[in-house]
């Protein structure tokens, strides 16, 4: 997997990292989970991932928190952080203004689950033609 | 109705003082009774014998008389003296006096009168005599039985009203009421309204009765206050200004109509209403899950992997799970009717519903404990499946709440029975990370779940209809240990049909 593009997942739900891996491994990217998001943190400053997927709501820690960390990091703040999130349809605006209010940095994207496979892609693609 | 007068006495000559003129009254009296001309009001001189000796020109004009009638000749036709003649009385006594009498006018029929008989100092050429003075009241009288019938359909409107009715003045002290308020608050005059309607000790902040006072418009609110009884009721209120002849407002009126059904009702569509919205996104996880169960079985059959088929394989079996949680939790939303009562004791209860966590809870290095306070251990009725469903939901969010503590636990998982005088209550606390920031304002009034995939998000929803079939109350509020604690308070005595009001699905202590 050499040049493979590395995307880090982060969601507490293992069944939904095990999709996603096995979606992005199907298309050639090289996919690591964590379902932890206070082990995440450590994993993604060790890969250094080149896109994350992050959830926003797991019991232990909020993606919220985890995005502001990743955000002051001024190692991490140049990843595309593309978030995947199963919340309430009316609570989507609330983050979406959220986000959108914040100074340091927003998410690359904001998608909902369930997961529509070709739209994850094409947002993975599309945050990775940004960086470069 | 015309009337002619008729004299059994007609005489051929009359007297001179007989036909009434004032050639024949005293000289004295002359100038007086021509001055009763120009009254509107009948005027007659009437003899010790009930002759009128003088008439002024409103009586000759409007009664037709002849002089040298009997006065009751003229005002009844009659022929003998009326019974409750006071002219004896008067004569007697010697002082005036004055009464309320119906007499014959030929003209208009009928008319009321308020007379006044008073004895003349000086007599006639037969002897005593009398000036007696009737006013025309018929209109008077008219608009008097008008406005007692005005009062009276007040007072019907007043009473009758389904409305709980109270006039406040400008210290909001309550000056008046109707049956139905003192039904349900108890004599209230003289008392300030807030102390009566919500036990307050000063007055409610906006307050319509005060707004009424002070633009003089009808306002309306909608209040929660108390019945007597204590309990709540949820009301929409008027307030109408009384106004004086200068058009100021010195009282307020404020009616009151319950609407504790309607907004009962209200609660039910809204909760409904979340229901359906959670069901369709419980749903569309399910389906999420099962969609991705099948990419990734497909995937490990390309590429021949047992382990990667086998977790597709799960992923499709959770979902299917998942979806026959969701039914069953749908079903007992649906659910109607009464709930199924038998005895209960609150601590077997309690113990049932723990020793159904004690594994999982092992399992995952949680302590579960059960408290209780009170021991009284008395039975009280209630829907057992229903109760034992609606704890074991709120221990299971527990438990699932200090599995997510990982390292920083150890998680502790309490059970608590507090058995009071007139209530169960069951206390509900963990220690977990409490409920996330960004959802704590919107997690109880929309039932959102933060298990993800895990959970319907039905089961608050469940919880707390369970509860209220039961005439009690759900609520929550921060644990100084840093979780949650969940609390179920059921009334002994079984309450039915909503009777106590919430703000909201399920409310927040």
């Amino acid at each position: 997997m050499g040049g493979a593009k590395r995307i880090m997942i982060v969601d507490d739900e293992p069944s939904m990292t095990t999709y996603l891996a096995t979606l992005l491994e199907d298309h050639g990217y090289e996919a690591h989970c964590a379902n932890d998001p206070e082990e995440a943190l450590e994993r993604i400053r060790d890969l250094r991932p080149d896109v994350i997927l992050l959830d926003l709501l797991m019991p232990k820690k909020s993606g919220v928190t985890l995005f502001q960390k990743i955000s002051r990091d001024e190692s991490l703040a140049h990843i595309p952080i593309i978030v995947v999130t199963g919340i309430h349809d009316h609570m989507i605006e609330d983050f979406r203004s959220f986000f959108s209010s914040l100074k340091l940095r927003r998410p690359f994207a904001f998608l909902e689950k369930p997961v529509v496979p070709e739209e994850l892609l094409g947002k993975v693609r599309e945050s990775l033609a940004a960086v470069n | 109705m015309f009337w002619t007068p008729v004299s059994p006495k007609k005489k051929e000559a009359p007297e001179p003082e007989e036909r009434g003129e004032i050639a024949n009254v005293p000289e004295e009296a002359r100038g007086g009774l021509s001055l009763l001309n120009l009254l509107p009001s009948y005027a007659c001189v009437v003899s010790g014998e009930r002759t009128v000796l003088w008439a002024n020109k409103a009586m000759k004009r409007d009664m037709g008389l002849v002089p040298g009638m009997r006065c009751f000749e003229v005002h009844w036709l009659r022929e003998e003296p009326c019974g409750e003649c006071p002219l004896e009385m008067v004569a007697s006594t010697g002082k005036s006096f004055c009464w309320e009498q119906s007499i014959e006018n030929p003209q208009t029929g009928k008319i009321q009168v308020l007379s006044q008989l008073i004895p003349l100092p000086w007599g006639f050429a037969r002897g005593r005599c009398f000036l007696e003075i009737s006013t025309d009241v018929t209109l008077f009288k008219r608009r008097q039985s008008q406005l007692e019938l005005s009062q009276r359909e007040y007072k019907a409107l007043f009473e009758g009203v389904p409305c709980y009715i109270s006039v406040q003045d400008r210290d909001f002290r309550i000056i008046k009421t109707n049956g139905l308020f003192q039904k349900e608050f108890g004599r209230a005059i003289g008392r300030k309204c807030y102390e009566v309607y919500k036990g307050r000790d000063k007055k409610c902040d906006p307050c319509p009765v005060e707004r009424t006072f002070v633009d003089g418009q009808i306002h309306f609110s909608e209040e929660t206050v108390r019945r007597r009884s204590g309990e709540p009721m949820e009301v929409v209120v008027y307030t109408a200004p009384i106004k004086d002849n200068w058009g100021t407002t010195y009282a307020v009126m404020e009616m009151s109509t319950e609407i504790t059904p309607v907004k009962t009702l209200q609660r039910e569509l809204a909760s409904l209403g979340q229901a359906v919205a959670i069901t369709a996104h419980s749903i569309k996880n399910i389906l999420g899950g099962l969609d991705g169960g099948a990419y990734v079985v497909r995937s490990a059959l390309r590429r021949n992997d047992p382990e990667l088929t086998e977790k597709g394989l799960s992923m499709i079996q959770e979902g299917v799970e998942m979806a026959r949680r969701l039914l069953q939790d749908i079903l007992l939303v649906s659910r109607h009717g009464r709930p199924k009562l038998e005895d209960i004791s609150p601590v077997n209860l309690a113990l049932e519903v723990i020793s159904l966590f004690q594994k999982r809870a092992g399992d995952l290095g949680i302590e579960l404990q059960l408290e209780t306070i009170g021991e009284r251990n008395l039975t009280f009725r209630g829907d057992h499946k229903g109760l034992h469903t609606a704890l074991a939901n709120l221990l299971s969010n527990a438990i699932d709440a200090c599995a997510s503590l990982g390292a920083q636990g150890p998680g502790k998982v309490f059970l608590r029975v507090h058995e009071l005088e007139e209530v169960v209550c069951f206390q509900v606390e963990d220690n977990g990370p409490g409920v996330p920031e960004e959802i704590k304002e919107k997690l109880f009034r929309e039932m959102v779940t933060t298990k993800g995939n895990a959970g319907t998000g039905l089961g608050l929803i469940v919880t707390n209809k369970i509860v209220r079939e039961h005439g009690g109350h759900l609520r929550y509020r921060s644990s100084p240990r840093g979780g949650t604690i969940f609390e179920i308070m059921i009334p002994r005595k079984p309450v039915f049909g909503e009777k106590y009001p919430e703000q909201t699905g399920l409310s927040s202590g």
